[in-house]
């Protein structure tokens, strides 16, 4: 992340730091890292270490513990990964380290990346979850798996209710973006973890944004820690391109169905508030001819996963996603993010348009504002520093799509009444949308039209 | 008490957790070898609870002394370890018996009510004339029951539920009524996930009853729970975890007789690492206990695959054999077609209905009112022929009188049961001169063949040039 400002400072040896500015790139191995994490490095081509792992990594290798203020896509979960992975190796025990993340995507993710980094020293991973079965979870983790990834919720119902399974041999544990853990209303549960592990420990904090509450957490949990932080300020890469486009309201749908037409080809996450939204906005696209998939919490965790795996896969090229996809999801070639809904946090914005230009490569955004989006968009103009650029659009072009726009609009609130009234409720409905087979995709607008007609 | 030298040989083959498939029990082998089986399952039981209360006291002792608790792997995610397969209530009875007269438990729970639904085993001991027909329908013959038993210290309760229950005893047809089919709303198989020592005894029985209801709960056995059901998975053995406990199994058998069905499931499901036995005998051949000086014809139907076994003598039969005995002199009335199979019995059947053949029928599912009418019609010639099935005799014993000539579709499974409906036409009166036995076999069949003819003869008999062989 070239463009991240580094100001490192660190609350309880300040003085270490100085200068830190003008390091230059440092290599694993100048870090302290262990050759056999150093090899899994090269081997998933980390040559240099990001500015967060380059603060954090030697304080870990010291045996601190470490509050890492960090952007996602800056390296974070390498940067607990590598220290914990090392006192591992040289000291290697069952139930060794546990990582709480907010949600159940990037618990997978953290996991695949300890996996990868791990696999050179025989790491066992296991990931638990919500919406996955516990019988097998309850197996896994009494086989001691080096490191469990989880939930904060399900962990809790594990250490409640599955005989014979406890945290007693814990060493490290990593709280990944704690602010939205709190958000989350997990501040209960990791609570209660927090009782039942043992304070011998080292315990890592990872968070974007150092809240009231996770200050709170962090002088429950941590004992004298490394602050690390790299960008104060809630900063986008330079590499991204920022416009909105304003338009009156009714038209919405269509500004969006013009957007894609131009971004066609391309891949695109498309964020919108609320569950019934993304459905929506996913089944009036589909029925437009767009490779368009939902992700958001009202789906079964093997919808998530799969929609995700498709849209990574690129055999579906735009979806559209809850602020569950906002955070921490690491997908390469996002070529634009476009806010269908203005987040009506600033913090939410950056977020999200972080999914698109990470590591160096460029990406678009484009936020939908209406007349009643002004104000939040002056105020995330006002965190970011800047005014974001209008973007060009040929008005005329965009009010032709309408009348095939309001066809979509209509066929996509008939099929998921349809599917809401196939019984099983909200459920129900999002499992049978998931359902994309291509004929649907491809054959959807035909049908329709002659369906007019009739009608007609 | 002394072990009988079979005892002795089965006790040092079982004791090495190996499978086991015996074939050879008899009737007065049974109470041998079900005391012996016992004996083994107590054993086991008894030895795992030592081990589990051990590693509980070394775990308190080590939390008591604030030491680091070792890892111990010595349990399975449920309870019940043992699982009998019996084909009675009464079978059930004789094997509580002796697991109590073994165990030495001072007291035993609910002994009333096991007795109230079971029966006791002084009825069956009071039985005196012991055939095998007395032996296995003698008391409570009922087959829909499954008891799970526990044993404490110094008690064993009987009746016990089956996720505290350490030996489970229960019919095919009682484990596959909570096991339940796929889709079905209520169904439970998490009790089956831990059996480490399975025993089915009389075996033979259960393809009277029915095969695919053993096949289904061995479908179930050792699989991964769908609930936790309290498990300490911490204790858990690490191939339970792995889904590997199928592997470390043990499956004894014990039946009168082999069959292809048996064969298969030993073949299929048992599967135990420790190796498996299985035990061969030569027979002398059932033919020998006629006593009828009668023309005996074997005919071979020569074919070329399992598969088409059913079809090929099926057409040989249409082809040949119907045709012929309608056309002779003699066979075409007072004849008994002997049908081992349901499923072959019905295509004969509606065969014979195409053809407007003058015929009754009696098989499993025949009601007895039907079943007495039937008879009388045959008796008095007012039918020529009569279609009898395997397992209607086995259950029935019915001495259908009138028969002059017996033509075996297929040989039967029992091998007595050859005499014993040759026997019936000594009640012949006209002599017996006029008396025709033949049966179909196929190289399929050697197993009943080699029991009902003799080993050495039914290699011969399958493997020779000719196609018919004649007894007399």
């Amino acid at each position: 992340m070239p463009t991240e400002k580094e100001s490192p400072m660190d609350v309880a040896v300040a003085s270490d730091n100085e200068g830190a500015e003008e390091q230059p790139p440092a290599t694993f191995k100048e870090l302290g890292v262990i050759d056999p994490l150093v090899e899994a490095c090269d081997k998933l081509k980390f040559k240099h270490a990001t500015p967060i792992q380059r603060e954090s990594i030697p304080w870990a290798l010291q045996g601190r513990d470490i509050i890492g203020l960090a952007q996602t896509g800056s390296g974070k979960t390498a940067a607990f990964a590598i220290p914990v992975l090392q006192a591992l190796w040289e000291k290697p025990s069952g139930l060794f380290a546990c990582v709480m993340a907010p949600t159940r995507e990037l618990a997978f993710q953290i996991s695949e990346t300890f996996e990868a980094l791990g696999s050179v020293i025989g790491v066992r991973c296991a990931v638990i979850v919500g919406g996955m079965d516990m019988v097998s979870q309850a197996i896994a983790l009494s086989k001691k798996p080096h490191v469990i990834v989880c939930t904060p919720g399900r962990l809790q119902d594990h250490l409640e209710n599955t005989k014979g399974f406890s945290l007693r041999t814990l060493k490290y544990l990593v709280m990944d973006e704690a602010d939205r853990l709190l958000d989350m209303d997990f501040g209960p549960k990791i609570d209660q973890i927090l009782k039942v592990i043992p304070r011998e420990r080292n315990t890592y904090l990872f968070s974007a944004t150092m809240t009231t509450k996770v200050a709170k957490l962090q002088r429950a949990s941590l004992r004298n820690p490394v602050k690390v932080e790299v960008s104060t300020k809630y900063q986008t890469v330079t590499t991204l391109l920022q416009y909105y486009i304003f338009f009156p309201f009714k038209h919405k749908d269509c500004y969006l169905v013009y957007l894609l037409n131009e971004m066609a080809g391309n891949s695109v996450i498309v964020f919108v508030r609320t569950c019934n939204d993304a459905q929506r906005v996913a089944l009036l696209l589909r029925s437009l001819g767009f490779p368009a998939i939902p992700l958001h919490g009202q789906l079964s965790m093997d919808k998530r996963l799969g929609a995700l795996n498709k849209f990574k896969a690129g055999t579906r090229s735009i979806m559209i996603a809850t602020d569950v996809a906002a955070r921490g999801l690491d997908i390469p070639f996002v070529d634009g993010v476009i806010n269908y809904d203005i987040p009506t946090h600033s913090k939410e914005y950056i977020h999200r348009v972080g999914r698109t230009a990470r590591a160096g490569r460029s990406g678009k955004s484009i936020t939908l504002v209406t007349q009643y989006d002004v104000e939040l968009l002056q105020r995330i103009e006002h965190v970011l520093g800047r005014k974001l650029d209008g973007y060009a659009v040929d008005k005329d072009a965009v009010l032709m799509l309408q009348e095939r726009v309001s066809e979509a609009q209509r066929h996509a609130t008939i099929s998921s009444k349809r599917q809401g009234r196939g019984g099983g409720g909200r459920r129900r409905a999002g499992d049978d949308a998931d359902r994309d087979d291509d004929e649907v995709q491809a054959g959807m607008p035909q049908k329709k039209r002659s369906k007019r007609g009739g009608r007609r | 008490m002394q072990f009988t030298p079979l005892q002795l040989k089965l006790m040092a083959a079982m004791h090495g957790y190996r499978d086991l498939l015996y074939t050879n029990r008899t009737q007065t082998d049974a109470d041998a070898i079900r005391n012996v089986y016992a004996l083994h399952i107590l054993n086991h039981v008894y030895h795992t609870r030592d081990r589990v209360l051990k590693n509980n006291m070394k775990i308190v002792r080590c939390q008591a002394e604030e030491k680091e608790t070792p890892e111990v792997r010595d349990q399975g995610f449920t309870r019940p370890k043992v699982l009998v397969m019996l084909p009675t209530r009464s079978a059930a009875v004789r094997l509580v018996d002796d697991l109590i007269k073994l165990s030495g438990c001072e007291s035993v729970d609910k002994k009333k009510r096991f007795q109230k639904e079971f029966g006791t085993i002084k009825e069956l001991e009071a039985v005196e004339d012991a055939t095998d027909y007395t032996a296995f329908f003698g008391g409570n013959s009922d087959d829909h029951f499954r008891v799970g038993i526990k044993f404490t210290r110094k008690t064993m309760k009987l009746f016990s539920e089956f996720y505290a229950s350490d030996v489970i005893i229960a019919s095919p047809l009682g484990l596959r009524t909570i096991i339940g089919a796929q889709g079905e709303k209520k169904r439970d198989f998490d009790f089956l996930s831990s059996i480490e020592m399975l025993v089915m005894d009389q075996a033979d029985a259960f393809l009277m009853q029915n095969w695919d209801h053993v096949e289904h709960v061995l479908d179930h056995l050792n699989l991964i729970p769908t609930d936790s059901h309290d498990c300490d998975f911490s204790r858990v053995k690490n191939w339970y975890l792995d889904g590997r406990a199928a592997y470390v199994r043990q499956t004894l058998i014990f039946s009168d007789y082999l069959a292809p069905e048996l064969n298969a499931l030993f073949a299929k499901y048992c599967r135990n690492v420790a190796g498996k036995i299985k035990t061969r005998q030569t027979c002398g051949g059932s033919i020998n206990e006629v006593s009828l000086q009668v023309q005996q014809i074997f005919s071979r139907v020569d074919c070329t695959s399992l598969a088409k076994e059913a079809d090929m003598r099926f057409n040989h039969f249409k082809e040949k054999v119907f045709p012929a005995l309608k056309q002779s002199a003699l066979q075409q009335t007072s004849t008994m077609i002997f049908i081992p199979s349901y499923f072959d019995y019905v295509r004969v059947r509606n065969y014979l209905d195409e053809l407007d053949v003058n015929f009754v029928e009696i098989c499993e599912y025949t009601d007895v009112p039907e079943t007495t009418r039937s008879r009388s019609v045959f008796y008095h010639g007012k039918c020529d022929f009569i279609l009898y099935t395997e397992r209607v005799h086995f259950y029935r014993r019915y001495r259908i009188r009138g028969t002059k000539h017996i033509f075996f579709y297929q040989l039967p499974e029992h091998a007595h049961f050859y005499p014993e409906l040759l026997s019936t036409l000594a009640d012949a009166d006209d002599g017996l001169r006029d008396l025709t036995i033949s049966a179909l076999y196929t190289r399929y069949d050697q197993l009943r063949l080699e029991r009902i003819v003799g080993s050495q003869r039914a290699t011969r008999m399958i493997r020779g040039e000719k196609s018919a062989y004649m007894f007399a």
